[in-house]
C-alpha cells in the first residue's frame, strides 16, 4: 500500500469527474479518509447511443403483455470499490446493476470488465469499464428488451409490475435530462439554445426555443384566438401543453385565452349567444318557445318563437333581436327612424331636448353610450357583414372574398354571405354560380397600400354582439295583425317571408 | 427588430441554396422587410421565362405570415390579372414561425407547375386549361414570351 496509489486514484477519479456529467458520480465511501477504502458508483447513462429507440416487453404478474417505448434507455450502475493497491498491483472490484438487463448481457459486460482490468495492469481503467459497457449496449442486436428475463427479477426475486415502474420512471428521467442538456437549434430564430431553454411539443417531437414560442403565443393571444395553441412547426397539428401556454401568456392574458376557448366550444354546440349586459357577457341560451294564443274568431294559434335568450351566469332574460329585457312578443323598442332621430338630437344644440333624452335615459352615461351603440351599428351596417354561423361582425380590409371567421372558424364568403365548405372553401367560386370568377374582384393591390402586416382580416368583435335590425324582428300588433294577415292569406300552411317560423295550428 | 436575424439568414440561404427554380433573391437595400425573387418554372408552358415574385414580410415575423404577390403578369388559373394568389402555407390560420421562405417559395413554384384547375381563381383560365388545353398552352405560352422577365443565362 503506498500514499502514491491512493493519490493515483484520487486522481484518475477526478479526471473521470470532469468527463462525466454531474451527479453521475457518487461516492459512498469517505475519501477524504485515508484510511478508508475508495467506494463509489458510476451512473452509465445512454444518450449518446446512435439510434436509441428501444421497446421494453414483457407480461406483468395479472398475464397482461406489455410494451414501453423509450428514448434512451434507463442508466446501468457500476459499483467500484477501490483496493489500496490498486493500479499497481490490484484491479478494482467492479460490480454491475441494471434493472433490464438480462443474464447473457449481463455475462457479457461483465466478462469485458474483466478483460479490460486484465488488459491494463496497473493503469486506471474505470473511464475503459464506462466507455465499454456504452459501446457493448450500442451494439445489442436488438432494441427489444424482455424485462421477464431480467436479471435483477432472477437474482433478487421481487415482482415485475414494479421493476416496470420503476423502469418507466428511469426512462423518463433519463430522457428528461438527455433533453435538458442537449444543444437545440430553433427553426424560428435560427439560436441555438440549451433543452432546458426550449420546448419539446408531444407527439410530434419538434424542439423550438421557449422565447420564441412565448413571443408566438403572446402574439397570438393579442389578436383574436380561434384555436389553442400549436406546436410551431409548419403544418404540425400537436397542441402546447397548458402550463405551457400558461407561462406564456402570464394570468391575465391566459384567462382570457382560456375563457375564448370555452366560449368558442359551448358556441360551437348549442342555440347560445353572448349575454349582452356588459359586466357579464356570458353564454346565454336561446329557448325555443311555442306561444299559444287565443284568437277572436275562437280558432287557437301557436307560434315558435326563439327570440328569447337567457343568461347561464346572471339569469338576465332578454330579447336575442334588440338585446334588451324581453319583451315577449310584442315588437322591439327601436325602430331604424328611432335611432336615427335619438343619434341627431344628441348631436344636435338643443339642450333642452338633450336634457329630456338623460331624464329618460337615466343619465348622460346611459344616453353617451345608447348614441355610441347606434353610431355602431350604423357604421357595421355599412362596413360589415356578420359572419353567416356566429353573427359576429366583419370588416374585411383586404385579401380575396374567401372569408375566414376567426371567432367560430367558419368559412363564408363576402360577396353573397353563404357559408362555405371547410375543407374547399374556393369550390364557391368555381363553376357555375353568381360568385364563380369572382374570388379577387375589385380588390386593390394590397402592396401599394399597407406598409405593416395586419392579420389576414381584421375582426371587430363588437361589444353588443348585436347585428340585427328591428324591422327584420317579428313584429307586429298582436292579434289584429295576425288576424288580418290569416284572412288575408287564407292558410295556414306557411308564412311569408321573415316570418318562417310562423306555423298555424288548429 | 427580432426578426432581422432569421431574415438575414434566410435571405442568405435562398441565396445560396443552389435550387434552379429562383434566383436573383434581393432585398431593398433599406428594407429587409421587401424582397424579390425571379421564380423560373421548369414545365410548359411557363418555362421559357422567368416571374417577379415580390414578398413583404411583416415586422413581427415569423409570428405572422409573408404577404406574396406575382409582379411579372403570369397567365395562369391560379393567379390573378393582379399577380395574387391564393396558397394555404401563407395564411393567416395556417401559418406557423417555422415554415421558411424556401418552403413558400416551392410551394408556390409547385402550384405554377402544375396548375390546380379545380381551385381556380381566374374561372376562364381554368376552363379552358381542361376543355381546350391546346389552345391555354398556346395562350399561355405568347403569354409568357410576350410578359415575362428573361430567364438568367
Amino acid at each position: 500500500m503506498t500514499d502514491d496509489d491512493r493519490e493515483t486514484q484520487l486522481f484518475e477519479l477526478e479526471a473521470l469527474e470532469s468527463v462525466l456529467r454531474e451527479n453521475k458520480l457518487t461516492k459512498t465511501s469517505d475519501w477524504t479518509n485515508k484510511n478508508a477504502v475508495i467506494e463509489g458508483i458510476i451512473e452509465v447513462g445512454f444518450d449518446s447511443i446512435s439510434d436509441p429507440k428501444v421497446t421494453i416487453e414483457g407480461t406483468s404478474e395479472t398475464g397482461e403483455n406489455f410494451s414501453l417505448s423509450f428514448d434512451i434507455l434507463p442508466p446501468v450502475r457500476l459499483k467500484f470499490r477501490l483496493p489500496a493497491d490498486y493500479p499497481s498491483v490490484s484491479s478494482p472490484i467492479l460490480e454491475l446493476e441494471s434493472d433490464w438487463m438480462n443474464q447473457e448481457q449481463m455475462t457479457t459486460c461483465e466478462a469485458e470488465l474483466v478483460k479490460i482490468c486484465e488488459d491494463n495492469l496497473m493503469m486506471g481503467v474505470l473511464y475503459l469499464c464506462y466507455q465499454a459497457i456504452i459501446d457493448l449496449i450500442d451494439q445489442l442486436p436488438t432494441r427489444v428488451i424482455k424485462l421477464n428475463e431480467a436479471n435483477v427479477l432472477n437474482k433478487n426475486g421481487g415482482s415485475i409490475d414494479s421493476l416496470k415502474k420503476k423502469i418507466l420512471g428511469k426512462g423518463e428521467e433519463a430522457a428528461e435530462e438527455h433533453f435538458v442538456n442537449t444543444l437545440f437549434d430553433c427553426e424560428v430564430c435560427y439560436d441555438s439554445f440549451m433543452g432546458h431553454n426550449c420546448i419539446k411539443f408531444q407527439p410530434c417531437a419538434h424542439v423550438f426555443c421557449k422565447s420564441c414560442t412565448f413571443d408566438y403565443y403572446r402574439s397570438m393571444a393579442k389578436g383574436v384566438v380561434s384555436k389553442a395553441m400549436q406546436c410551431l412547426a409548419e403544418g404540425c397539428k400537436s397542441e402546447a401543453q397548458e402550463n405551457i401556454v400558461k407561462e406564456a401568456l402570464g394570468d391575465e392574458l391566459y384567462a382570457k385565452y382560456e375563457v375564448t376557448l370555452v366560449e368558442k366550444a359551448i358556441r360551437e354546440m348549442a342555440d347560445s349567444v353572448e349575454c349582452p349586459r356588459e359586466n357579464c357577457q356570458k353564454v346565454a341560451y336561446v329557448t325555443d318557445r311555442w306561444v299559444f294564443m287565443h284568437l277572436k274568431n275562437h280558432r287557437n294559434f301557436c307560434f315558435r318563437q326563439r327570440n328569447l335568450a337567457e343568461c347561464s351566469y346572471c339569469q338576465f332574460s332578454f330579447c336575442n333581436l334588440c338585446k334588451q329585457t324581453f319583451h315577449g312578443i310584442s315588437g322591439c323598442k327601436w325602430k331604424k327612424g328611432d335611432k336615427e332621430k335619438l343619434v341627431k338630437q344628441w348631436q344636435g344644440d338643443d339642450e333642452h331636448i338633450k336634457a329630456d333624452m338623460c331624464r329618460q335615459f337615466g343619465g348622460e352615461k346611459h344616453v353617451e353610450a345608447l348614441v355610441e351603440r347606434f353610431l355602431n351599428e350604423e357604421w357595421l351596417d355599412s362596413n360589415s357583414k356578420p359572419c353567416p354561423k356566429c353573427s359576429v361582425s366583419i370588416e374585411k380590409n383586404e385579401g380575396c372574398h374567401k372569408m375566414h371567421c376567426t371567432k367560430c372558424d367558419t368559412y363564408f364568403c363576402w360577396l353573397c354571405a353563404a357559408a362555405l365548405d371547410k375543407v374547399d372553401p374556393y369550390k364557391h367560386f368555381q363553376g357555375d354560380g353568381t360568385c364563380s370568377g369572382r374570388l379577387f374582384e375589385g380588390v386593390h393591390n394590397f402592396f401599394e397600400e399597407e406598409e405593416e402586416g395586419d392579420d389576414h382580416l381584421f375582426e371587430m368583435a363588437f361589444d353588443e354582439g348585436s347585428d340585427y335590425e328591428s324591422d327584420d324582428s317579428v313584429d307586429f300588433e298582436i292579434e289584429d295583425q295576425l288576424e288580418e294577415w290569416l284572412e288575408r292569406e287564407g292558410h295556414f300552411d306557411d308564412g311569408p317571408d321573415g316570418m318562417g317560423d310562423l306555423e298555424a295550428g288548429d | 427588430m427580432s426578426a432581422t436575424r432569421r431574415l438575414q439568414k434566410e435571405l442568405g440561404d435562398l441565396k445560396n441554396c443552389g435550387v434552379k427554380a429562383y434566383e436573383n433573391v434581393e432585398c431593398e437595400e433599406t428594407n429587409l422587410l421587401k424582397w424579390t425573387v425571379l421564380l423560373l418554372p421548369d414545365k410548359e408552358p411557363y418555362n421559357k421565362g422567368a416571374f417577379k415574385v415580390g414578398i413583404t414580410f411583416p415586422v413581427d415575423y415569423p409570428f405572422k405570415p409573408p404577404k406574396v404577390a406575382f409582379e411579372t403578369k403570369i397567365y395562369h388559373p391560379n393567379v390573378d390579372e393582379e399577380g395574387k394568389f391564393c396558397l394555404p402555407i401563407v395564411t393567416a390560420e395556417n401559418w406557423k414561425p417555422a415554415t421558411k421562405t424556401e418552403q413558400v417559395m416551392m410551394a408556390l413554384l409547385s402550384l405554377i407547375n402544375e396548375p390546380e384547375p379545380n381551385h381556380p381563381i381566374r374561372a376562364d383560365v381554368a376552363e379552358e386549361f381542361q376543355k381546350d388545353h391546346k389552345k391555354f398552352m398556346k395562350t399561355a405560352e405568347e403569354h409568357t414570351r410576350k410578359h415575362s422577365e428573361k430567364r438568367p443565362e
